[in-house]
């Protein structure tokens, strides 16, 4: 299971300390402590402070999720409320509940 | 008696004539036509004059077409952007698609591309030391 999380590289774009922005990063990190334990934690970027990160990465649209790892990446747009639909989209939905704990 | 609307001239051969000096300057102008109308020529030229002629610059901002492929087209023209680009006075946004695709989950808005257009209209002043002066110019949707 470590190696899978290893794996792991989400990136996160938010536009400014909204309330908007605290749910999403909150969903975020959710995840990743629950399905990916150990070493992943999710880059957190506010567009207003990195507009040059959000050039590079070419977002139009905030909050959006990026999965740099494991390829392919993945872009997801929106405030990630229908979690099932996030997870399937990360490739996480799969993950057997026992074999994510074992690293506990 | 009316005020008239102060014009900026486009230096486009012919254009600022018919359009009584040029386009409405300090606002927004849709320019609509079908494909192959030359929008995108339209708009390559009305930043190329800018710069080459009045010494200002231009973001331009591209919904469909890469940047590269505007690049090519326009240095093909004669219009040399890319020393434009690398003294600052020339700017794409790059707002295609992105080749590795998105799915939305829930509600968004669009302050990132707000925040990058916002970024490059803030290092064109930088680099041309004008105040609140520049072209931009957002690619037409059809």
């Amino acid at each position: 299971m470590m190696e899978i999380s290893a794996r792991y590289q989400l990136k996160l774009y938010v536009t400014g300390q909204t309330p908007r922005s605290e749910r999403v990063i909150a969903r975020v990190r959710e995840i990743a402590r629950e399905y990916l334990p150990g070493d992943c934690e999710p880059l957190v970027i506010d567009v207003l402070e990195e507009p040059q990160m959000a050039e590079r990465d070419r977002i139009l649209a905030t909050p959006t999720l990026i999965r740099q790892f494991p390829l392919p990446v993945r872009r997801i747009i929106g405030d990630l409320a229908d979690r099932p639909r996030v997870l399937a989209e990360l490739g996480l939905d799969d993950v057997d509940y026992d074999l994510r704990h074992s690293t506990h | 008696m009316t005020t008239r609307i102060s014009k900026l001239p486009t230096s486009i051969p012919g254009f600022d004539s018919i359009a009584d000096g040029g386009l409405p300057k300090g606002r927004t102008t849709l320019l609509a036509g079908t494909a192959g109308s030359a929008k995108t020529v339209f708009a390559a030229q009305f930043l190329a004059e800018g710069i080459g002629i009045y010494g200002e610059s231009g973001v331009f901002i591209t919904f469909e077409e890469s940047p590269d492929d505007i690049r090519r087209n326009v240095i093909s023209l004669g219009w040399e952007i890319q020393g434009w680009e690398e003294e600052g006075r020339w700017r794409f946004v790059d707002a295609s698609p992105h080749p590795d695709g998105e799915v939305v989950i829930g509600a968004y808005d669009l302050g990132a591309l707000l925040a990058r257009i916002e970024n490059a209209i803030q290092s064109i002043r930088g680099a041309t030391g004008l105040n609140g002066f520049g072209r931009c110019h957002l690619q037409p949707l059809h």
